[in-house]
């Protein structure tokens, strides 16, 4: 995705951030809810990002602050802006059917397999 | 935003040169229900047969200047819209409720989509209802074989309107519908017979209209009910022997059934990130999904690199609850898919509590 395209996706509520039911006026979430839920998000978004050398944590409950091990630190709005920040960060892109990818994902956290 | 359903609905007529748009814009616009609709043609190549067969141009009609809608001017058809909204409320034009865009035949609709779902100011008045792509039927095997404009135009389509099928032979029609339903298995197809069509029909059902959304969905779970004799679940690719150059050759549609409850939350870090990436040859993922934590099914609609807010169906449509996802991809394996979204559904039950 270019940078013009994550940008434009963003503002307002991205659609990872809305809810189940987006738009719906019957689904309102308090301030303490949408923080929970973006830390539970930070948290599994920290799994993966261990494999780009970076880290993520919640800003103010509305954006996200990217980290490098290198001490780079950019603030974003939302996932597809994260990605973004990754693959420059990284150096590589962030692809989530790379095999390395799943096999340190699985390594960590042995999926149960069907 | 208020309510998604409350927006204005806009739908999107696409369709290569020839296969007979403007016909059935006429036809259209002839329907109670877009009396007021605001309609947008391009001026491009047919500039002048456009507007003359377009029977019901008025103020609300507007000619988007600088060529090819889909891939020179975003921001046109952008400024274009809130222009039309701006006179809407000044009262200058009248107080439409509906809109359609008709694109120009040479060009990949996709862009339009995307100005549509993505754009923040847009997005907050506007939905984008159906997207109504027209195929003629009796050449449209071959703009499928020369150009990807066509394929693209299928592959984003939810009503197909097989068109001229009075001229066809009806084994044509067949294999035509065989190869655009391999290519494009969620959408709905109709058939125009000179220029007849059911037009309540392909206005109805549009997936965020609460009277209809679960038909619509429904009939995509239908589709995933046609298995094959194996009982595999859909897997559509083309049949060996096909020139490999054709623009669809690459292109083959899947459906992923799951029966355990999806995590959301990794779900989204999923699809976003396999858009983000991949987003150019994911041409469509569409699915009912049974959300850990909520009791009816949530519906997803992407194309391409952007999503559809997802959505709440009342209910589940049948005894199923399983979650079911479609997906028409280019160049990439069903098997690396269902790999990777397993992986990632993992690690979030993993978390989970």
């Amino acid at each position: 995705m270019c940078a013009f395209c994550a940008m434009l996706s963003g503002g307002g509520a991205h659609w990872t951030e809305a809810g189940t039911n987006a738009g719906s006026s019957s689904e309102v979430e308090s301030g303490r809810e949408r923080y929970l839920k973006r830390l539970y998000r930070v948290g599994l978004m920290n799994r993966i990002l261990d494999y780009y050398g970076c880290t993520t944590e919640d800003w103010a409950n509305n954006n996200y602050i990217v980290r490098s091990r290198s001490g780079h630190t950019v603030i974003v709005d939302h996932l597809p802006q994260v990605w973004m920040t990754v693959d420059g960060l990284a150096g590589k892109p962030t692809d989530p059917l790379d095999g390395g990818l799943l096999a340190a994902l699985r390594q960590r956290d042995p999926a149960p397999r069907g | 935003m208020g309510a998604y359903n409350q927006l204005i609905p806009v739908f999107v007529l696409t369709g290569f040169l020839g296969s007979g748009k403007t016909t059935l814009l006429n036809r259209m616009l002839r329907h109670p229900s877009l009396k007021d609709a605001a309609v947008l043609i391009n001026e491009f190549g047919e500039v002048g047969l456009d507007h003359l067969l377009v029977e019901r141009i008025d103020d609300n009609t507007v000619l988007l200047e600088g060529g090819c809608l889909c891939c020179t001017i975003r921001d046109d058809l952008k400024e274009t819209i809130l222009s039309l909204d701006d006179r809407r409320s000044r009262g200058e034009i009248p107080l439409y409720e509906r809109m359609v865009i008709e694109t120009t035949g040479l060009a990949d609709p996709s862009p339009i989509l995307f100005t549509l779902m993505a754009d923040q100011t847009l997005r907050h008045h506007y939905r984008l209802a159906t997207v109504i792509t027209t195929v003629d039927a009796v050449n449209g095997w071959g703009h499928l074989d020369r150009q990807e404009e066509a394929v693209k135009q299928a592959t984003v389509a939810d009503r197909i309107v097989i068109t001229k099928t009075d001229i066809a032979a009806p084994e044509q029609i067949t294999r035509l519908r065989q190869r655009l339903h391999r290519l494009n298995p969620s959408a709905e197809f109709l058939t125009a017979d000179h220029g007849e069509i059911d037009i309540e029909h392909l206005l109805q059902a549009d997936l965020y209209d609460p009277a209809t959304k679960g038909k619509e969905v429904l009939r995509w779970v239908e589709i995933e009910a046609a298995k094959d004799a194996t009982g595999r679940a859909l897997d559509h690719r083309h049949e060996h022997g096909h020139d490999p150059n054709r623009h669809d050759a690459n292109i083959h549609s899947f459906s992923l059934v799951y029966d355990e409850p999806i995590d959301w939350t990794a779900f989204g870090i999923w699809l976003t990130m396999l858009l983000h990436t991949h987003g150019e040859n994911v041409l469509r993922v569409k699915g009912m999904l049974n959300v850990k934590g909520v009791e009816t099914p949530v519906v997803i609609n992407g194309v391409q690199h952007v999503v559809h807010p997802p959505m709440h169906l009342d209910a589940w449509p049948d005894a199923d609850r399983r979650s079911r996802i479609i997906f028409i991809v280019r160049d990439i394996e069903k098997r690396r898919i269902e790999e990777s979204l397993e992986t990632f559904n993992a690690i979030g039950s993993g978390n989970q509590n």
